[in-house]
């Protein structure tokens, strides 16, 4: 045991020897001092799909609107069969009233 | 306070997910004893043992998610806090260099016992070993000295290391041979400066 190389073992032996620190015991108010900490810490941030969804809603409402005002404005392009028969009607009501 | 046998980890964690802090709580008060003795053995130089103990907290409690529940929760808490001292540790990049002079009295005469007498040194002189055991391992590598803490001084053995640390039994192998030959190389220089005192 007397050669170089071993000199390290020979002192980690007998360092593990060396008395251990006290048992552990948790300092007082120490959990609730990192409960709070955590508590009080923002939310974790959303995940990828937490925020394709969200993403993916506002655009299915912003589309919704969008596709009522379209119907809104443009009514008489889209049903011209209607706005017809109402034009010939009105053609032939017309005269009546100015009688 | 302290370690609470009759804890259920799985339906404390669950609550935490939820954000529950008396479970937060609970918890911390379990795994304290845990995270205490791995912050005691990785400890940076100059750095306070409850404020290293607390990150860990932060860090396990907010990455909960990622816990999928492959290793029992405590390997896991483990593998958190030996990564977040390695982490401080390496920001320590300044690594000491000691001299026979830089030595206590009692470092010394331990030293002097271990390199020149046969027997083994007489276990009185083991919490000075230990001061010294800790001086020589400030000058390696973060990893080398959790290799060499692991392996020579808490006797685990390498299959244990490599599941704590996550590196491959070979690596764990590997690391230690190198940092022992590192540690005796610095022995023989400490012992070639006391020759030339």
């Amino acid at each position: 045991m007397s050669e170089p190389k071993d000199n390290w073992q020979k002192l980690a032996r007998l360092a593990r020897q060396a008395p251990q620190p006290s048992a552990a015991e948790v300092p007082f108010g120490f959990a609730t001092r990192v409960a709070a900490r955590w508590a009080s810490s923002e939310s974790p941030a959303p995940s990828a799909w937490e925020v394709w969804e969200q993403f993916s809603l506002r655009g299915l409402m912003l589309a919704s609107v969008l596709v009522v005002a379209v119907a809104f404005t443009s009514y008489d392009l889209a049903t011209p069969g209607w706005t017809q028969a109402y034009t010939m009607a009105d053609a032939v009501v017309d005269p009546i009233f100015e009688e | 306070m302290g370690e609470q046998p009759g804890l259920d980890v799985a339906v404390c964690l669950a609550r935490v997910r939820e954000r529950d802090e008396d479970a937060a709580r609970a918890l911390v008060e379990h795994l304290y004893p845990l995270v205490i003795k791995i912050v005691r053995a990785h400890l940076p130089r100059r750095l306070d043992e409850e404020d290293l103990a607390q990150e860990i907290f932060m860090k396990v409690f907010a990455n909960t998610a990622q816990y999928r529940g492959e290793v029992p929760f405590e390997h896991w808490v483990s593998r958190v806090a030996v990564s977040t001292c390695l982490d401080r540790l390496r920001a320590q990049k300044r690594r000491p260099e000691w001299r026979w002079a830089d030595l206590s009295e009692g470092e010394a005469e331990v030293l002097d016992a271990v390199l020149h007498n046969e027997a083994e040194p007489h276990p009185s002189h083991a919490a000075d070993a230990g001061e010294l055991v800790s001086k020589l391992m400030q000058t390696l590598s973060p990893e080398d000295q959790l290799v060499i803490r692991l392996l020579d001084l808490e006797e685990r053995s390498v299959a244990e290391i490599a599941a704590q640390t996550g590196w491959s039994q070979t690596l764990v192998k590997v690391r230690a041979f190198r940092a022992r030959r590192k540690l005796r190389k610095q022995l023989e220089e400490l012992e070639q400066q006391k020759r030339h005192e």
